[in-house]
């Protein structure tokens, strides 16, 4: 924060009139920018908001002509498995993403090291995984038959989503970069070893990669839905919001995939939720992610001050 | 450079030893598949379903039977309260313990895949897939044997007539599941509608010849026409489903297997392509011309709202689709409208096995399996419990002794919903749902004894050396299908298109296969 | 580097065990969830048959190829994907990019948080929602466009989901709309990692913000830039399925500039349920992604090796 601050009270010592033309015009950009994104985003609420009747004829608006809840009273209604949803949404997200970093960062650092013998070898390694997979069906059959994992909460955090070579890659740059040679050098000289290090400099520089990663991870973990599909056959309390979710999305393109069984069931009165349950189920789903991003995001700004005060 | 490139090309060649040794070593576990069974038994702690095989004794625990179905509904999240129910009933009777395992019908058939290649063990299942492809790919045991020892009575059940129709080469690999089989086309539009404008469904015609056909479209039209001149809000023909409105569906035909090579009528052996016959060339001008005069929604082709919510919306007049009886019932419990229906042709049944189901090739122990199986298909209190769960928490009896959700309770809210009671292996001894005409499930089994069955039925077709020209030829259909069927694309210039594709996508290559094998059933049965 | 000693050898290895000992961990990870399950790409060269398993099945060779291949249309989709991802990519690093320096030129500090929040939502939203979006964008009879925004512009109504050729800047926008906040928050993180005192002293030396920028910001961003920039290349034969099968509502009049690899896989494979095929499809993808990768690779190594992957 203090760096932040610094920063724009030099700039504003020397805010010119033609800094002032330049930083409205910068605003204006990243407002449209903006406004872009948001739009959507707030006709996602509106619809979700809409009464289902006026919906249906007057199609999707920003500003429905008849305003009902009744979809958030609905989910609501159903009370215990939302709840529940986001409890396991929130623990999965938690736990996966500090596994995540944890094992991220400490293969990140050694990568990152030029001097490391074997390196690039190491790093075609992480690389490869990036290509090439056996897709699902032999990870499937190893993460059930050998390790056991199916209908389990540790099947929501360990297949596919703990480690990524994209994250790794990305962190071994920033350490790459940002860590300077001089300080690891006298930290040796200093008879520290390796872990000392590692611990006591280069985690404590590189809080801003570690919540861009941590952003992304738990991202992953948020938006995941495929673990929970595959590998929960008879544990649907282990349903995350995410689950709930897709299987909507999936029943209702299931319902018109033309097949015979699922032209029946349509008939037969298979249930859909409303537009309007679909949209507010989605909000629901961003809605922590906007409350938590925040939080992130003092951590990329602390960035400047270590930027600052680093030599 | 080079350097670089010899480490780790030794990394790698290490690497793939290892997942290659690995592999191998995992091979013997799905190698064979009593070998996986009784591996996954274990694994399941269920070693005992072994033992327990073959005697009967009363000492002997129970074998646990894992029995997989589709849920087509929301998320089922009372199972284990249905399953002990039932054991309760097949623990004394047959010395067999349920398990259920619950998939997304939407992911059905992925998952099985998935679980047949790993070796998960499963003892009975709906059948994933088409019923000619899990047997191509051995996904499902033959259980000929089996049904004439411990399942007798199933076979009764489905009935001799129905029975044939999974018959490959003499041998039985599932059972159909047993519903109203005498399902045609219907027209249903809204009944205050209908009054108010005077109109009358009286005068459709149930012949399925191609003459009756067009005059029931012509009167068809004429309703519409009078609907979309007095009310310019409302939708004249909903689509059943997403750019499909089903029209062509009048056309009497038989799928062989899957629509690339079908046999029209009821007593055709020759296989065509039904995209290319006269019939679906005029539903296709037919439709487009309805689109262009707006019976048809503009959006038809790309909605994201289901023919239930329009109806329900209050926003359409008529639907066409294909169903039993009782579907006003139905109509009026999706869309809260009143409707009235008419068939538009008599039923003709050319295939049974689109749902069975089977004991696939992972099960640890086939003979509780076929048990199970048996009491799945004739044991009523069984089916109402797999149908509507647990009398008083899922379900109450209503005064005509119908199964109704409880009060305050409906399909979302409940914890073990009733929308699979089509899907169920045996239909028609479960209860009644809420809402069906009196005697629904007796006149359901009376229009199955005495509907027509197609002269093909029982011809089961064999894909698999045709892969290549199936897979492509799909993608062709999906690109054309929702635009043609609704009447949403110009017809002169994309149905020429469209059949020119297919033939080079090589849906000649699959009638000339699938012929091939409809004569030589055909001779093998003496069927002329 | 000097010639080390036999002793300096010794010193150097019992100095850089513990990078070793640190590595394990996610070593372990990656041969078990990434490099274990590879002995799948042999089913893309079986005829399953379940009562021997996959790995007794019997080998096919290609057959399973054979259906990429089988189609009139092989040349439209491999363009549409290679196309769709190099614009995507170009385009992508370039907004990512300018947006990321243009955050960090915001004084406000209220301001640059809550752009930066905000560019993220698309990104949260699940592509099935994003279609019921653009549904009610471009719906024929009551969407936005065709009902608020053509009208003022005098424009006449237009069938978006019957005409192909808008479809290429539908999709362009909508991947960059989703993608934008993702890909500036890596920009942006790389930017605040570069240290302040390099623009202090440019600063002192009397170089504008727009000087700096080009002299210090991008010259340090390339490495990041090139990094993102060949890691999206060795996807370059895979597509985003909900952006090309959701967003067009699967309209078959488009699959002139919507139909890709992944769609037509998934179209093909709808009926058939053919594990052996859907991995037949994706091993190609691999093998095209991995020899595209080599070779940039390679170019990158000649001119910068820092930059480069490995």
């Amino acid at each position: 924060m203090t760096g932040l601050k610094r920063e724009s009270d030099s700039s504003r010592e020397v805010m010119s009139t033609g800094r002032k033309v330049q930083q409205f015009f910068i605003n204006l950009v990243l407002f449209l920018l903006a406004a872009a994104a948001l739009a959507p985003f707030i006709l996602l609420i509106s619809s979700s908001i809409t009464d289902e009747g006026t919906l249906i004829r007057n199609g999707y608006s920003f500003f429905p002509e008849k305003i009902s809840f009744a979809a958030y009273e609905y989910l609501f209604a159903s009370g215990i498995k939302m709840v529940r949803a986001y409890g396991i949404s929130i623990l999965v997200t938690v736990v996966g993403t500090v596994i995540s970093l944890g094992i991220t960062s400490t293969m990140a650092y050694p990568l990152s090291r030029k001097d490391l013998p074997g390196r690039n070898a190491f790093l075609f390694f992480v690389f490869f995984t990036m290509l090439f997979n056996g897709g699902l069906t032999p990870s499937y059959m190893m993460w059930t038959r050998i390790f056991h994992i199916k209908n389990t909460i540790f099947a929501l955090i360990i297949p596919g989503l703990l480690m990524s070579a994209f994250n790794l890659i990305l962190m071994k740059n920033y350490f790459a970069a940002n860590i300077p040679g001089e300080l690891l050098e006298a930290a040796r000289v200093d008879g520290a070893g390796e872990f000392h290090i590692f611990c006591r400099i280069v985690i404590p520089i590189s809080t801003p990669i570690m919540a861009t990663i941590g952003l992304f991870v738990a991202l992953g973990y948020w938006n995941d839905w495929q673990n929970g599909l595959y590998y929960l056959s008879n544990r649907m309390d282990l349903y995350s919001l995410q689950n709930y979710l897709n299987k909507m999305m999936q029943d209702i393109q299931y319902l018109n995939s033309g097949r015979n069984e699922a032209m029946m069931a349509n008939l037969q009165g298979m249930t859909m939720p409303s537009t309007a349950i679909r949209m507010a189920l989605s909000v629901m789903g961003v809605i922590p992610v906007m409350v938590l991003y925040p939080f992130f995001q003092k951590y990329f700004t602390k960035g400047i001050t270590i930027g600052s005060v680093k030599g | 450079m080079s350097k670089v490139w010899k480490k780790w090309m030794a990394l790698f060649a290490a690497l793939a030893m290892a997942a290659v040794m690995t592999g191998c070593s995992g091979s013997t576990g799905s190698g064979e598949q009593m070998d996986a069974g009784m591996q996954s038994a274990q694994e399941q702690k269920g070693g005992e379903a072994s033992e327990a095989r073959g005697d009967d004794g009363e000492e002997s625990e129970p074998a646990e039977v894992i029995f997989r179905f589709a849920n087509y509904g929301p998320v089922l999240t009372d199972l284990q309260l249905v399953e002990d129910a039932m054991n309760e009933i097949l623990i004394p009777k047959i010395n067999c313990k349920i398990r259920l395992e619950a998939i997304d019908g939407s992911n059905y058939d992925n998952q099985m895949n998935l679980d047949l290649s790993s070796g998960t063990r499963i003892d009975v299942a709906k059948t994933a897939g088409s019923y000619n492809t899990a047997i191509a790919q051995n996904q499902i045991l033959d259980m000929t044997e089996l049904l004439e020892e411990y399942g007798q009575e199933a076979k009764a059940e489905v009935g001799e007539k129905y029975m044939q129709g999974v018959m490959v080469n003499g041998k039985v690999y599932g059972l159909p599941n047993v519903n109203g089989r005498g399902a045609v086309m219907q027209f249903g539009a809204r009944t205050d509608l209908l009054k108010k404008y005077d109109l009358s469904l009286d005068g459709f015609s149930q012949q399925p010849d191609w003459e009756s056909q067009s005059a029931n479209l012509r009167l068809m039209e004429e309703i519409l026409q009078k609907v979309a001149d007095n009310e310019p809000d409302l939708i004249p023909l909903v689509a059943d489903q997403v750019g499909n409105v089903r029209l062509d569906e009048i056309i009497p035909r038989t799928n062989l297997g899957d629509d690339l090579g079908v046999v029209m009528g009821g007593d055709s052996m020759d296989v065509v392509n039904y995209y290319a016959s006269k019939q679906f060339e005029e539903c296709c001008y037919l439709l487009r011309d309805w689109y262009q005069k707006g019976f048809i929604m503009k959006d038809v082709a790309t909605t994201t709202e289901s023919s239930n919510s329009i109806l329900s919306g209050g926003k359409g007049f008529s639907v066409l689709s294909n169903s039993e009886i009782g579907w006003d019932a139905q109509l009026k419990n999706n869309t809260s409208y009143d409707f009235t229906c008419v068939k538009l042709s008599l039923p003709l049944v050319g295939n049974v096995s689109g749902m069975t189901y089977s004991i696939p090739v992972t099960a640890a122990d086939p003979v509780a399996s076929m048990k199970v199986l048996n009491e799945l298909y004739t044991n009523s209190e069984i089916e109402t419990l797999l149908t509507f769960g647990v009398e008083d928490v899922h379900y109450v009896l209503t005064e005509e002794g119908k199964a109704a959700y409880p009060e305050g309770i409906d399909a979302n809210t409940s914890s073990y919903h009733h929308s699979n009671f089509w899907a169920v292996p045996n239909q028609l001894i479960a209860l009644e749902m809420e809402g069906t005409v009196a005697d629904y499930n007796k006149t359901l089994k009376e229009n199955n004894e005495t509907a027509d069955v197609a002269k093909v039925l029982g011809f089961v077709f064999d894909n698999s050396s045709v892969q290549t020209e199936t897979a492509a030829c799909t993608a062709v259909i999906d690109e054309y299908k929702n635009g043609l069927r609704s009447g949403s694309i110009d017809v002169d210039k994309n149905l020429p298109e469209f059949l020119k594709k297919l033939e080079d996508a090589g849906i000649n290559t699959i009638i000339e296969e699938k012929q091939r094998q409809l004569d030589q059933w055909a001779a093998d049965n003496h069927i002329q | 580097m000097p010639k080390t000693s036999h002793k300096g050898r010794r010193l150097k290895w019992k100095r850089m065990r513990p990078l070793y000992i640190m590595m394990i961990p996610g070593t372990l990870y990656l041969i078990i969830n990434n490099y274990f399950p590879m002995f799948g790409i042999f089913i893309a060269f079986k005829k399953i048959d379940y009562s021997k398993g996959i790995f007794a099945s019997q080998w096919t060779g290609f057959d399973n190829f054979r259906f990429l291949f089988a189609t009139k249309d092989a040349f439209v989709i491999t363009r549409n994907t290679i196309l769709y991802n190099l614009v995507f990519i170009v385009l992508g690093t370039i907004a990512g990019v300018t947006v990321a320096i243009l955050l960090n030129e915001v004084i406000s500090s209220v301001w640059k948080k809550l752009y930066q929040t905000i560019l993220l939502l698309p990104q949260l939203i699940s592509m099935v929602i994003v279609a019921y979006i653009g549904y009610a964008f471009l719906n024929v009879e009551n969407g936005f466009l065709n009902n608020s925004v053509l009208p003022l512009l005098g424009l006449e109504p237009v069938s978006w989901y019957s005409e192909p050729r808008y479809w290429p800047f539908i999709l362009t926008i909508t991947h960059l709309w989703k993608g934008l906040g993702y890909g500036s928050v890596v920009y942006f993180s790389a930017i605040l990692g570069i240290d302040r005192e390099l623009y202090e002293a440019a600063s002192i030396d009397g170089a504008k913000r727009g000087q700096q920028i080009r002299l210090i910001t991008l010259p340090l961003l390339k490495t990041t830039i090139i990094i993102m920039v060949l890691m999206s290349v060795g996807n370059i034969f895979r597509s985003d399925f909900g952006l090309f099968y959701q967003l067009p509502l699967n309209s078959g009049a488009l699959y002139s500039t919507t139909n890709t690899i992944d769609t037509y896989v998934f179209r093909a494979l709808m009926q058939l349920n053919n594990t052996a095929m859907s991995s037949a499809a994706g091993v190609f993808q691999s093998v095209v992604g991995f020899i595209v990768i080599v070779i940039v690779n390679g170019i990158v190594r000649r001119v910068d090796e820092d930059s480069a992957l490995y």
